[in-house]
């Protein structure tokens, strides 16, 4: 009964809307770049560049790919970090917390309860722009193979393709994979969210640690310590696409975001169950 | 049971799932992984390929006397069959005095060398001055193999050099084909920026060019270089199966920044 | 509900201390104090939302820190200042909320819970629209449904006009006499207690400084005044008799409240010349004999 309580509030509030309006003006903004970057490029005197030179490469699968990629590693965890964030602290700042205190409903259904719902939404969304990526991509510019180069893309450790139909399959495969690796940042906003006492508070602490993070894995600086940051393992999804896929390598990496997500729930949840309200 | 214990019991299980899941994933958790020398299949060719050069200060140089010890106990205890070398600095006789007669070398152009413990190696004209092709002749097999040493500072230089160097290496007659050495593309694979290259698109296009005719043997052992760079590749032809490539770390000393690269390779019977 | 030597401390600051409650089926409880007096302090502990730092705390036979979820079974809280979900209407509040932990919901109760606080022609409605003392109607039914054993009330007549005050006494007086329910409920207001409880625990500083019922407050305050011809006269002859009285008029003077009575004191008043033109007991309001003791209280 309390998801569909926690479905209800979640769908009412403004975020999906929110969330689905900057996703699909992202995806506008990839389309117009994909069609006006190579010529911008070289002052027009080609339609495409480097990674484009054949024509037949850019197709709306490589643009849904391109679009989904690039999303996934600042967009949706964003949304995953402003879900999370809202969650417990917003009904500890705004006092209606009690509302559910004052029924004889445990702390842990409470807070499995909303993060099942959260996790739910996260999925969702995940698989909407997904699909919208790739129907935008089929009406723009049409389905063609998946053809993949290392480098600029960064998908890819050398040139592969995959047929359409494949390379459909294996995006359907993306969507629960990607929704995984998003669990971590959700279950880190969690706890963010265990700990604050605003969902302002939160939210914006959940997505800036979430961003000091991705940026410390990037720089090389700090080489030795991306095996340990949960934000380096987000994209493991991308082995998918590859035309023999490692699945060793991609169960490791799934394993350490559910790891991370179990972390970063056990202290969530420790510290909601412990702490005393209104104190 | 009352409900505080059951809240506890579910946070420990969190707790236990969560020591569980990574330590599952630590494979991609734990360090860099580094070459075993010891762990060779037998039957396989072991090639080695290594920038002894160093940067002080940001400027480069070539193999320094001081360790010229060093690097030939490296190689010794590589095991490898075959080295390639770049930036020895005309230190090559002097070197293998360190390294003794077992090794057979063949000096190249603007300090490319290869040396040779197992069977023969004749050497054949590079368009690169910064490069080593040799004909390796093992176990009733000929392969055609370039060590090179790509420009450092343009992409565009790098990307003029690798196309006629792989062309000419594919013209090669022989059962397999590697390229080999420190190619200076710095793609970074998993997508965080490049400080390195001047322009990616062209590096990127370098890269390309070659893996489409061969296969890069190390591309998931991660940097060569540092300070988390991967510089150092080893490509080969379907005539070969990568059975363990990845830079064997800790052998730098000094000024050196990069590690040795090693590849085990099982011949495929593909041609 | 028990509470025995209850204490609670915020780091060094002690906001409850050595407090004593017992509220039993079919009565009604006060809980009074000033603002800061640690009336929330002592709910919040109540519902299982704050540990105390010392004491017993027992909810229909519960501790509510650890069994949380079966107090709520049996008791059900309203807080002030009411917390709703902004989005939902009344009537989802009620469904969701009332079923949440199984709750078992009649058939119609929800329809007349809504009628009760009269909400129903608003229930389906947003609760952003809501006024502050709509909102405290819809808290006040969130507490009814499903009916619990024992009802605690924070502030419920806040943001009420006096009809709607009227109407929330009805209720809570009728709950109590036809389901026998215990009822507590704060107040800083005293003149809504004193004519609804049955006992009343006065807070100030976290510490008790009275538990009983209303009257016994203001017993202690009775006094006997009489306005008279000669006031001084008045006093000497009173002071014959060994009546101790204090002049608080031109002509009118106070006694203890176990003086003589009025034909005593009008014979011998007239025999010593004096006329007695008035004879009045007098009490305290529970609100100046309050304000008396927390006077006395702080002298201390």
């Amino acid at each position: 009964m309390s998801v569909r309580l926690e479905s209800l509030r979640l769908v009412r509030s403004r975020r999906p809307l929110v969330a689905a309006g900057a996703l699909l003006l992202f995806l506008v903004l990839m389309l117009v770049g994909f069609y006006t970057y190579a010529q911008s490029r070289t002052g027009g005197a080609a339609e495409f560049r480097y990674t484009f030179e054949n024509r037949s490469y850019f197709n709306g699968l490589t643009f849904a790919l391109y679009a989904f990629y690039f999303g996934f590693v600042l967009l949706l965890p964003i949304f995953a970090a402003t879900e999370g964030g809202a969650q417990l602290a917003g009904d500890t700042g705004a006092g209606t917390l009690a509302l559910f205190l004052t029924r004889p409903v445990s702390k842990a259904r409470l807070f499995f309860t909303r993060f099942l719902v959260a996790a739910g939404y996260t999925t969702l969304v995940t698989g909407l722009f997904l699909a919208v990526a790739l129907a935008l991509g089929l009406v723009a510019v049409g389905w063609g193979d998946l053809r993949l180069y290392p480098g600029v893309l960064q998908m890819t450790d050398r040139p592969q393709s995959l047929a359409q139909g494949e390379a459909l399959m294996r995006f359907a495969l993306v969507w629960p994979a990607a929704s995984l690796a998003l669990l971590a940042p959700l279950a880190f906003a969690f706890w963010i969210s265990s700990l604050a006492k605003s969902a302002v508070n939160a939210v914006s602490t959940a997505a800036a640690l979430y961003l000091v993070l991705y940026l410390v894995a990037e720089v090389h600086f700090f080489a030795e310590l991306r095996p340990w940051l949960f934000t380096s393992h987000a994209a493991y999804w991308r082995e998918l696409l590859q035309e023999t896929p490692d699945l060793e390598a991609l169960l490791r990496h799934a394993s350490a975001s559910l790891g991370f997500t179990c972390l970063f729930l056990a202290l969530a949840f420790r510290r909601f169950r412990r702490r005393e309200e209104g104190a | 049971m009352r409900r505080a214990t059951r809240e506890r019991w579910l946070e420990g299980l969190l707790w236990v799932l969560a020591a569980l899941l990574l330590g599952h994933g630590r494979g991609c958790l734990g360090a860099l992984p580094s070459f075993e020398p010891a762990a060779r299949e037998p039957g396989t060719l072991r090639l080695l390929t290594w920038n002894v050069g160093g940067a002080d200060d940001g400027t480069p140089h070539a193999l320094e006397r001081d360790d010229l010890a060093h690097v030939a106990r490296v190689l010794d205890e590589s095991g490898a069959d075959l080295v390639l070398l770049q930036e020895t600095g005309g230190s090559e006789t002097e070197l293998l005095g360190h390294l003794g007669p077992r090794w057979m070398p063949m000096p190249g152009r603007g300090g490319a060398m290869a040396f040779a413990r197992r069977g023969q190696i004749t050497r054949w004209s590079t368009p690169l001055a910064r490069a080593v092709g040799v004909t390796w002749h093992i176990e009733d097999r000929t392969f055609a193999v370039l060590g090179v040493h790509a420009s450092a500072f343009s992409a565009k230089d790098r990307n003029r050099e690798l196309g006629p160097l792989v062309e000419a290496l594919l013209e090669q007659r022989a059962d397999g084909h590697i390229l080999a050495g420190d190619l200076n593309l710095d793609l970074d694979l998993d997508k965080r920026a490049d400080l390195f290259s001047n322009d990616l698109a062209l590096d990127v296009e370098s890269y390309n060019f070659v893996a489409e005719r061969l296969e890069d043997a190390a591309r998931h052992a991660g940097p060569t270089a540092e300070p988390d760079r991967r510089l150092d590749y080893v490509f080969v032809s379907r005539a070969f199966t990568v059975r363990a490539a990845a830079p064997w770390r800790g052998h730098r000393i000094g000024t050196m920044d990069h590690e040795p690269l090693l590849v085990d390779l099982a011949i495929s019977g593909a041609r | 509900m028990d509470v025995m030597a209850l204490e609670r401390r915020f780091g060094g600051r002690r906001a409850l201390v050595g407090v004593e409650l017992e509220v039993r089926a079919g009565e009604i409880v006060g809980l009074v104090g000033p603002n800061g007096s640690g009336k929330t302090t002592l709910l919040r502990v109540l519902a299982g939302m704050l540990r105390p730092t010392a004491g017993t705390v027992r909810v229909a036979g519960f501790e509510p820190v650890a069994e949380r979820e079966e107090v709520m079974r049996v008791a059900r809280f309203a807080f002030a200042p009411p917390a709703l979900l902004e989005n939902l209407s009344a009537r989802e509040h009620l469904e969701h909320l009332a079923a949440l932990g199984g709750g078992k919901v009649e058939r119609g109760e929800v329809a007349r819970v809504l009628a009760l606080v009269g909400l129903a022609e608003r229930a389906d409605e947003r609760v952003r629209a809501f006024s502050f003392g709509m909102r405290q109607r819809l808290a006040l039914a969130l507490a009814l449904v499903p009916r619990p054993r024992l009802l605690v009330l924070d502030e419920p007549t806040e943001g009420l006009d006096p009809l709607a005050v009227l109407e929330l006494r009805g209720i809570l007086a009728r709950l109590r006499a036809e389901h026998g329910l215990a009822i507590l409920l704060s107040s800083h207001l005293l003149i809504e207690i004193d004519q609804l409880v049955d006992r009343m625990l006065v807070l100030s500083e976290g510490r008790m400084l009275f538990t009983g019922r209303p009257a016994e407050l203001t017993a202690a305050s009775e006094r006997v005044r009489w306005r008279v011809s000669d006031a001084e006269r008045a006093i000497e002859l009173a002071a014959a008799r060994g009546l101790a009285g204090t002049r608080v008029g031109a002509d009118e003077l106070e006694f203890a409240a176990e003086c003589a009575p009025l034909a005593e004191v009008a014979e011998w008043l007239a025999r010593g010349g004096v006329e007695l033109h008035e004879y009045r007991r007098t009490r305290a309001t529970l609100e100046e004999a309050l304000r008396a003791r927390l006077g006395a209280e702080r002298s201390a």
